[in-house]
């Protein structure tokens, strides 16, 4: 493989990925695509199939259907080669490694794992734990263990790295500190994928966000397309108007034509409405509602809080 | 660095294991045991067959002889403790059939059989014996219970021996006769019987009234009655008579359901004697368990006598099978199966027999415990022996230590690590090296009827109530010998015979000599010469012509086929059919 | 693929660290090597009538059996579960580290374990207990204790595979205690009532005990081969059933 920086190469993806527990879809035809250089954010709040689809592409479990292709690889089942786990680097959330081993010692056993990764003091370094390379795991802060666990994906120099919730914990100081690690390894040409529930972390760090909600991709864009798209609202109706017209009416962005009636995307609804009703007075069903989107951002602000509380008390159960 | 930590531990763990403590000296429990003086003690830990199975005690404690309690643990106690090592103990054995005399039961103790049933034998013998059996003074010999003189027709089977018997042939004689037998001491009546329906019957024998009102004597006389038979007929009609017991089983033909079921059900046992059956028909087991390298107890006239067969070699082989089937199907229907040798038999001896009985009847598929139970439980059961077949409390500490599990290598009871009799440590003697005897002249009769070795003296069959005679006397220089053989004994004889030895028992060594020569003149005709091994009664025969003028004759040792060169007892010259005369000089061995 | 070498490091530094981090808890360490010795030098030695020094190497054999069990199912079935639980497991399994490794490494502190134990209770043998053995089976005994461990190994696994790290703790003693009493560790086996003599059948740690005896000559006459055979069949049911169980929880091929 090239080692070089290819911003085109794609490092990841899926498509039409399935899978689902006891008859219930979690995952119903999932598309992602993540290159070189990119950090790619799956947003969404809990429940939404985030968990599900990392385990799947990191073969923890076995897809109902579609492809996955890591590092441009298509994946059979639920096995990853030693060659592929070589590559990629993984951060999850979890309770606690062996607490009575140092973080030097952790760091030592991880990099052997690794052919051409760092070693155990550069490990170290890249926790920024110099000063407690010597102290136990157990005796860490829940800040200090993630960046452990940060520096540990990080052993084998991965082209794909996956970082699930990576700033769980971290105080707001070392949350930047992180991101601003995430940032050098996009620009040495790593893909990451990281899931997240602050928006804020998202906003900071993607190149693209992905929403998944009710295990699909509702939308996917830039930072900034995302924002704008959250400004939208949905008007159903059934008019006599032709398209030309309904395109025609203020703030009106998108027409879908269905049997039933039309859907219409309006940056500025109450003045569509308005003109829609001035125009057609035959204007039946009328249905304004938000974009699914927008649900989906109100349920994670919602989910933020609650999450957070309960990941602290998972930590200090640990 | 990590080099001398692997190497350094390394090294220590080797020290470690080369440290740990290990026992002084591969002592067995024989020795620890020979030094104790008495015969109350503790033994343990060792696994303990009681006669009748296994027992989860460890421990044995003595007292004075008897066996006073088992234990599952040491038990706290001031009797000296001997230790077990873990070995395997059982009861002393019991020979269900043996032919005791002289030191057979000093043969029979040094093999870890510690009690005989005699099957007949001099009533005497059995008398003056009988008195050790009460108590647990130290002995170096088995305890015998025996049947003294055995019932049998005139000229019957018992008869041939040559000791004049009293013989019974009819019914009403029955009571008095085993009375007679009880108040000469006999413990049970042993009885002889062939039945008319017999294929082959080889001495006449009592008729089926007699042994019924024998059998009926012994019941209401109040001693068990045995029956020795020899095919299913006679065993069929004997415990149809009532006996007790079979001291003989048979390969005629096949057991009967009939006999099986009916042994079975009113507990009739049969004592199946396949060592003697098997020196008739397939020759091997003693050469095969013994006689590669014989057991350092062994005499020269057991050698002999384990080596020695009933020659006839007609039995087809098939008939073993035969036997070993009837054997199986008895103790699978439940009959009860004691283990006994026939010593002193051919093919058998005291004491080392019974080990090759009880391989037999393994090998019969006899299951193993039932083979242990058939020379402990089995006979004590069967002839309601109180004292010895059991190692529980009260019986005699009559015990072997084993130092293989038996039920897994039956062998091992051929090496006990340690034989008590009457709870004394036996100590074996082991027999003496036969003297070497060397070429070169033995008599010459120049002054008189010495030999260099042993004793020349006339012999015939007279001694066993033959008709034959011979006489023997010096005469200028050569030894002359006057006599007659007359039928009337089975192997008649009369002539001079050479003991080689002191002891007929041991005989001499004649490894070293290639032959015998001897200068001969008489009575014309065909003369015999016959060689005995020590221990045995039958002899190995060559003949040779002698004519009325003196020529000198040549007889190899190899010509003797079977003959145990170690052990030499005996060398007779016998005179031809009829009257004779015959003049010996110049003996010598080559 | 990863070279020779490399392999080779991992392997060690895997059985490096889990000892290590296995040796840190005083909470497991503490009760693997002091249970066995208390109770041997309890029963085997202190209660032990003197002398022959029989009962004392009888007790020898099962409580080295008894002490081997304790570290083999309780450092499998604990910290796996526990592993499990917090998601190490699952990190590691997303590593490049072979799956054998960690197992390997597990196996490794067990016979650590092990031979501590046998080194403890051989020195209190022969120094309190008066056991005398020849080498052969003072060696003997070692490596059969050391090779037997695998069973109980399996079974550990087999519990950390399937009880959470909370429950684990409290059902290997649950069976750790009836197996070692039923097998006759804890007393003779045939002080035991009858029934449950015949249950001891059922335990592996029934069969290494009476191999170890027949080491000794102190076992109950069975054929070595047939407790041998119950023991490779066992450890090779326990070994299928934590390979479907290993497919089913953690989902590996």
């Amino acid at each position: 493989m090239n080692p070089d920086v290819n911003t085109d190469q794609t490092l990841l993806q899926l498509t039409q990925l399935h899978k689902s527990f006891a008859g219930k879809p979690v995952l119903s035809g999932v598309d992602l695509r993540a290159k070189a250089g990119e950090v790619l954010c799956i947003l969404g709040p809990n429940g939404a199939g985030k968990t599900t689809l990392i385990s799947a592409i990191l073969g923890l479990i076995a897809a109902d259907s579609g492809d996955i292709y890591l590092l441009g690889q298509l994946q059979q089942g639920a096995s990853r080669s030693v060659a592929l786990r070589q590559q990629l680097g993984v951060m999850l959330q979890i309770g606690s490694l062996p607490a009575t081993l140092t973080v030097a010692e952790h760091c030592d056993l991880f990099a052997s794992y690794y052919l051409a990764g760092y070693s155990a003091t550069e490990l170290v370094t890249l926790a920024g734990l110099e000063a407690h390379a010597k102290q136990r795991f157990g005796r860490l802060s829940g800040g200090q263990k993630q960046r452990l666990l940060f520096a540990l994906a990080l052993a084998g120099k991965p082209r794909l790295l996956f970082l699930d919730e990576p700033t769980l914990g971290m105080d707001v100081e070392a949350r930047r500190g992180l991101w601003q690690q995430i940032r050098q390894l996009q620009q040495q040409g790593v893909s990451i994928v990281l899931t997240t529930h602050y928006l804020e972390e998202a906003e900071q760090l993607a190149n693209r966000i992905m929403v998944l909600h009710q295990g699909k991709f509702i939308a996917s864009g830039s930072p900034s397309e995302l924002k704008a798209l959250t400004q939208y609202k949905v008007i159903t109706c059934c008019s006599a108007l032709t398209d030309a017209a309904l395109l025609a009416l203020p703030g009106v962005l998108q027409l879908n034509r269905q049997p039933q009636g039309v859907t219409l995307h309006s940056s500025h609804a109450e003045q569509t409405v308005l003109a829609l009703l001035t125009a057609d007075n035959t204007v039946s069903q009328l249905e304004v509602s938000q974009v699914a989107l927008e649900q989906a951002f109100l349920q994670l602000t919602r989910g933020d809080g609650t999450e957070a509380v309960g990941s602290e008390k998972e930590e200090q159960a640990a | 660095m990590k080099a001398i930590v692997i190497i350094g531990t390394a090294a220590l763990l080797l020290m470690f294991f080369v440290l740990l403590p290990q026992p002084h000296a591969p002592l067995p429990a024989s020795s620890a045991a020979a030094e104790l003086d008495s015969n109350s003690f503790v033994l343990g830990p060792v696994r303990l067959f009681d006669g009748e199975q296994w027992r989860d005690e460890r421990y044995i404690e003595v007292r004075d002889g008897r066996v006073s309690q088992l234990h599952l643990a040491k038990p706290d106690s001031q009797l000296p403790l001997i230790d077990g090592n873990n070995q395997w103990l059982i009861p002393g054995l019991i020979d269900g059939h043996v032919h005791a005399w002289g030191d057979a039961l000093q043969q029979a103790l040094n093999f870890g059989v510690t009690t005989v049933l005699d099957m007949f034998g001099d009533h005497q013998f059995l008398v003056a014996q009988k008195a050790a059996r009460a108590g647990t003074e130290r002995t170096t010999q088995a305890d015998i219970y025996g049947a003294g003189t055995l019932v049998t027709a005139p000229k019957g089977h018992g008869t041939q021996y040559g000791m004049a018997i009293p013989v019974i042939d009819a019914p009403e004689q029955a009571s008095d006769f085993v009375a007679q037998r009880l108040a000469e001491g006999s413990d049970f009546i042993k009885i002889v019987y062939t039945s008319p329906k017999a294929l082959q019957r080889f001495a006449p024998s009592i008729d089926l009234a007699t042994l019924q009102a024998v059998i009926t004597a012994a019941k209401v006389q109040g001693v068990l009655a045995v029956v020795h038979i020899a095919d299913s007929p006679s065993a069929q009609e004997a415990i149809a008579a009532g006996a007790d017991g079979l001291v003989h089983s048979f390969f005629s033909a096949p057991v009967s359901a009939e006999l099986l079921q009916r042994m079975a059900a009113e507990q009739r046992f049969i004592i199946p004697t396949m060592t003697v059956m098997e020196g008739m028909i397939v020759q091997q087991i003693n050469d095969e368990l013994l006689l590669q390298a014989p057991p350092p107890q062994l005499t020269p006239a057991a050698i002999s006598s384990l080596q020695q067969r009933f020659g006839n070699g007609l039995i087809p082989k098939q008939r073993y099978q035969l036997l070993a089937r009837n054997t199986e199907q008895m103790a699978d229907a439940g009959v009860l199966l004691l283990a006994g040798s026939d010593a002193p038999n051919p093919n058998t001896a005291h004491g080392v027999s019974l080990l090759v009985e009880m391989v037999l009847l393994q090998r019969a598929a006899v299951p193993t415990l039932q083979v242990l139970q058939s020379a402990t439980s089995a006979p004590a059961k069967a002839f309601g022996l109180t004292e010895v077949g059991y190692l529980r409390s009260g019986f005699k500490a009559d015990m072997l230590l084993l130092s293989q599990d038996p039920m897994q290598q039956l062998t091992t009871l051929l090496q006990p690590a340690a034989i008590w009799k009457n709870g004394w440590r036996h100590q074996v003697k082991l027999p003496a090296a036969n003297p070497a005897i060397s070429a070169g002249l033995i008599a010459d009769f120049a002054n008189d009827v010495t030999a260099r070795s042993g004793a020349l003296a006339a012999s015939s069959d007279s001694m066993m109530q033959g008709r034959s005679s011979a006489e023997m006397r010096w005469q200028q220089g050569v030894l002359q010998i006057n006599g007659a053989t007359r039928p009337g004994f089975a192997y008649p004889w009369a002539g001079v015979a050479w003991q080689t030895a002191d002891s007929m028992e041991t005989g001499s060594n004649f490894s070293g000599i290639t032959g015998i020569q001897f200068r001969i003149r008489g009575t014309p005709g065909q003369y015999r010469l016959d060689a005995f091994s020590a221990g045995s009664f039958m002899p190995l025969s060559q003949h040779f012509a002698v004519t009325a003028d003196w020529q000198t004759i040549e007889v190899p040792l190899a010509a003797f086929n079977g003959l145990n060169t170690e052990a030499v007892s005996m060398l007779l010259w016998n005179g031809p059919q009829g009257e004779f005369q015959f003049e010996l000089d110049n003996i010598k061995l080559l | 693929m990863t070279s020779g070498m490399t392999s080779l490091a991992i392997y060690q530094k895997e059985a490096w660290y889990d000892l290590v981090s296995v040796w840190r808890t005083p909470g497991f360490v503490l009760p693997a090597l002091a249970f066995p010795l208390v109770f041997y030098l309890f029963f085997g030695v202190l209660f032990s009538p003197s002398g022959s020094g029989s009962q004392a190497a009888y007790m020898l054999v099962t409580y080295s059996c008894f002490g081997i069990m304790g570290p083999a199912m309780f450092n499998f079935a604990m910290s796996i579960a526990s592993d499990r639980a917090q998601g190490w497991l699952t990190l590691k399994r997303l590593s490049p580290m072979p799956v054998s490794a960690y197992l390997l490494a597990k196996m490794a502190t067990s016979l650590v374990f092990a031979l501590l134990i046998i080194l403890l209770l051989f020195s209190a043998a022969a120094l309190f207990g008066e056991v005398r053995l020849y080498q052969h089976q003072w060696l003997g005994l070692a490596l059969l204790m050391l090779l037997g461990t695998v069973p109980f190994a399996l079974i550990g696994l087999l519990l950390g595979l399937t009880l959470s790290d909370k429950a684990a703790p409290g059902v290997v003693n649950l069976l750790y205690l009836p197996m070692a009493f039923l097998s006759g560790l804890w007393l003779p086996v045939t002080m035991l009532p009858h029934l449950m003599q015949q249950l001891a059948w059922l335990w592996p740690s029934y069969h290494l005990s009476q191999l170890g005896l027949k080491l000794l000559a102190m076992d109950q006459g069975h054929a070595a081969l047939l407790h041998l055979a119950l023991l490779l069949v066992t450890s090779a049911g326990l070994t299928l059933l934590c390979l479907l169980v290993f497919r089913r929880v953690i989902g590996a091929k």
